[in-house]
């Protein structure tokens, strides 16, 4: 057993957390809002100064890692551009970006940026085609309508999970940082003579914050590790189950986030506001947090899901 | 990074399973029990895995043991939590007392106590709680008063589990001043046959055995029967309680109960109501989650850095799971839910039945989840 980062990736997570910091950090996706061609002016030389446009995290298992560190970093500053989708496209097609689609209008996240494939739960795959500019709305500032046009072949399903994972990661990234804000609000916000870290109600809630991210981080860890060495099928299990563990996790960190930090927390001057905001389409995109649970659902109706007894209760 | 437990744990997984197939029957669900038959397996089964140089192979070489890996430990927790504690009662002595004797222990006490735990021949119980120190263990208040060259030991013990079958009890008395708390506390060896020593069983939902009183009425204590040095208990069982915080693994036997029920239920699972196949999902994912925040704590203590915010998050995720996954599978067993063992033809021999009501207690027993969840609070806001 070692839980141990590679220092590989060790020394990009650092590298990629300075670059992105430099570039203006969470301010920098407040100035994309603005001037979506922020993106491309700014954002995306960012990732090329990295040398992340090379990463192949399907390569190995320690590539993979350090990739899906990456996106955890960028989630942590709501990065905006699609660096989960630019390595699963890399890794699953050999260039562009891969979207992951299902059921109702297929919409992707800064689908207007650069050249799109998209694959469904079942493998399809498709060339994802922008209708319109981004929607600019609240929750979906980078959200594109997109037209799928069939391409021959299947995905592999180690591909499609591959995508989950990283998105997972990226959401990881979305809680650390919410966390790290809400502890900052409430150690230093005085209410009634004391800041609200002395409250125990508010003590409690930053504990069920530190616990579910902390369990994310973890169940994260150990999906991306073991994604090139299980089969099909577990991949995807595994996939799903932290896609579920990410969506519990985020919307619950939010939720308390939120309460804590009061009315500011709403405010786009604040950062909260735009991690809550620009988190959504990684949350909704292409599945929610039900419509997820179903397909894992459907995944232990074909085969239990891997624990300590499964092997037991296949053999 | 590799989550591989080492070579030796899926050999040894594997030896358990058999000789858990082999020794202990199907029904067994643990030593709370009125049943003398279940105390009998459990005995039976200790002295097999002493055979077998397994009951104490986390112990160190010069006890007797094995000094097995923690990973190798980590096994034997999973595996024994995961069938209902096989090794009944003694795996307290086998867990905590026993270790502690070794640590803190004197040559006599290590040679009087240790050999009859290592062979699964006595039950030790544990004497901390008392009516009005429960999570604020250090304001304990009965009283140990020299008495010659030994003690005498007045006061109240409460949810002293295995009180009745057990042979020897661990009592925390206060040796320091009244308002000495954490600094005043001494722990002593007794013999549950010593006069003035009473046990009363508390019936509860819990089942029998799990909560006693005990009265402890001019007890005479011997001087080797302390655990020195007098005024140093606290220490001693601050480690059992670290010990209990991660050494029940509850999240495998929430994958075993997880995966059986799925597989006695058969047809009737797949057409159980989408939402609770839902919540049937969600808590195998838990569980998981659980499993692996258990995993990077031990991890630590294996690196020597334990950290008590880590352990005490993994307890609470934990335990949550075990809750979660007790109320799933009450619901998919529907009107079942009421046959315990003692019903013929309850699910799993009443198995689901035994975790639900076990599971209750969970997030009580060993620290609330309110002591964990503080540990965790004052670790992220400490951080910042």
């Amino acid at each position: 057993m070692n839980l141990g980062l590679p220092d590989e990736a060790q020394e990009l997570i650092r590298a990629a957390d300075r670059a992105i910091a430099a570039a203006g950090g969470v301010e920098l996706t407040r100035a994309a809002e603005l001037d979506p061609t922020v993106r491309t002016a700014v954002a995306a030389p960012v990732v090329a100064a990295l040398g992340l446009g090379d990463l192949d995290v399907g390569a190995d298992p320690d590539i993979a890692v350090a990739g899906a560190e990456v996106c955890r970093v960028a989630g942590s500053h709501a990065f905006p551009y699609p660096l989960a989708a630019m390595f699963a496209g890399r890794h699953a097609t050999a260039g562009g970006n891969l979207a992951l689609v299902g059921g109702g209008r297929p919409r992707v996240d800064h689908g207007d940026l650069g050249a799109w494939s998209a694959v469904d739960g079942s493998g399809k795959r498709y060339r994802a085609v922008p209708v319109d500019a981004p929607l600019g709305s609240k929750l979906g500032p980078f959200v594109v309508d997109v037209a799928l046009e069939p391409q021959p072949g299947r995905s592999a399903a180690v591909d499609v999970a591959l995508a989950l994972d990283l998105v997972s990661f990226t959401v990881l990234g979305y809680v650390e940082r919410a966390r790290a804000l809400t502890v900052e609000h409430v150690t230093t916000r005085v209410q009634f003579g004391q800041t609200l870290s002395r409250f125990q109600s508010v003590r409690f809630q930053i504990a069920d914050v530190s616990v579910l991210e902390r369990g994310l981080r973890e169940l994260a860890r150990f999906t991306i590790a073991r994604v090139l060495t299980v089969g099909d099928r577990e991949a995807m299990a595994d996939a799903l189950a932290l896609r579920v563990a990410a969506l519990e996790a985020a919307t619950e960190v939010f939720r308390i986030a939120h309460q804590l930090h009061g009315a500011i927390g709403f405010c786009d001057e604040h950062d909260l506001s735009i991690l809550s905001r620009h988190v959504q389409p990684l949350l909704r995109l292409p599945l929610a947090l039900e419509g997820t649970t179903q397909l894992l659902v459907d995944s232990i109706a074909l085969a239990p899901f891997d624990s300590l007894f499964s092997a037991a209760a296949g053999a | 990074m590799d989550y591989d437990l080492g070579a030796e744990a899926g050999s040894l997984r594997d030896r358990l399973r058999d000789l858990i197939r082999d020794n202990v029957p199907e029904s067994y669900l643990g030593a709370f029990s009125d049943n003398p038959e279940d105390l009998e397996i459990a005995q039976r089964f200790c002295k097999v895995l002493a055979a077998e140089h397994l009951l104490t192979l986390a112990w160190p070489e010069e006890f007797g043991g094995a000094g097995a890996s923690v990973w190798d430990q980590t096994v034997v927790r999973e595996e024994m939590w995961a069938h209902y504690e096989p090794r009944g009662a003694q795996y307290m002595g086998l867990n905590w007392v026993g270790p502690a004797i070794m640590r803190h222990g004197t040559p006599e006490q290590k040679a009087k106590y240790l050999p009859p735990i290592a062979a699964g021949e006595v039950i030790w119980c544990q004497g901390f709680s008392e009516p009005d120190a429960g999570s604020d263990l250090a304001s304990l208040r009965t009283r140990a008063v020299p008495d010659g060259d030994g003690w005498r030991l007045n006061g109240q013990k409460v949810w002293t589990s295995y009180a009745l079958m057990a042979d020897h009890c661990v009592v925390a008395a206060r040796t320091g001043a009244p308002d000495s708390r954490h600094a005043g506390i001494t722990l002593f060896l007794v013999p549950m046959d010593r006069a003035g020593l009473t046990a009363v069983p508390i019936p509860s939902q819990l089942g029998p055995h799990h909560l006693n009183e005990l009265f402890l009425d001019d007890v005479r204590v011997e001087p080797g029967e302390a655990i020195l040095p007098v005024n140093g208990g606290w220490k001693v069982m601050r480690d059992a309680l670290a010990y209990e915080r991660v050494g029940i693994a509850r999240y495998a036997r929430c994958d075993r109960l997880l995966t059986e029920t799925r597989a006695a239920l058969g047809a009737d699972f797949d057409s159980a109501p989408p939402a609770l196949l839902a919540r049937y999902a969600r808590a195998a994912v838990h569980a998981r989650t659980a499993r692996l925040l258990s995993y990077k704590t031990i991890a630590a203590q294996a690196a020597g850095e334990i950290v008590d915010s880590d352990a005490a998050a993994a307890r609470v995720a934990v335990t949550r799971c075990d809750q979660e996954v007790g109320g799933v599978l009450m619901e998919l067993i529907g009107s079942d839910a009421f046959d315990g063992r003692d019903q013929a033809g309850a699910p799993l021999h009443g198995g689901i039945e035994d975790h639900y009501r076990y599971s209750q207690a969970a997030t009580v027993a060993a620290g609330t989840l309110e002591m964990q969840l503080t540990l965790v609070a004052r670790a992220a806001l400490e951080a910042r």
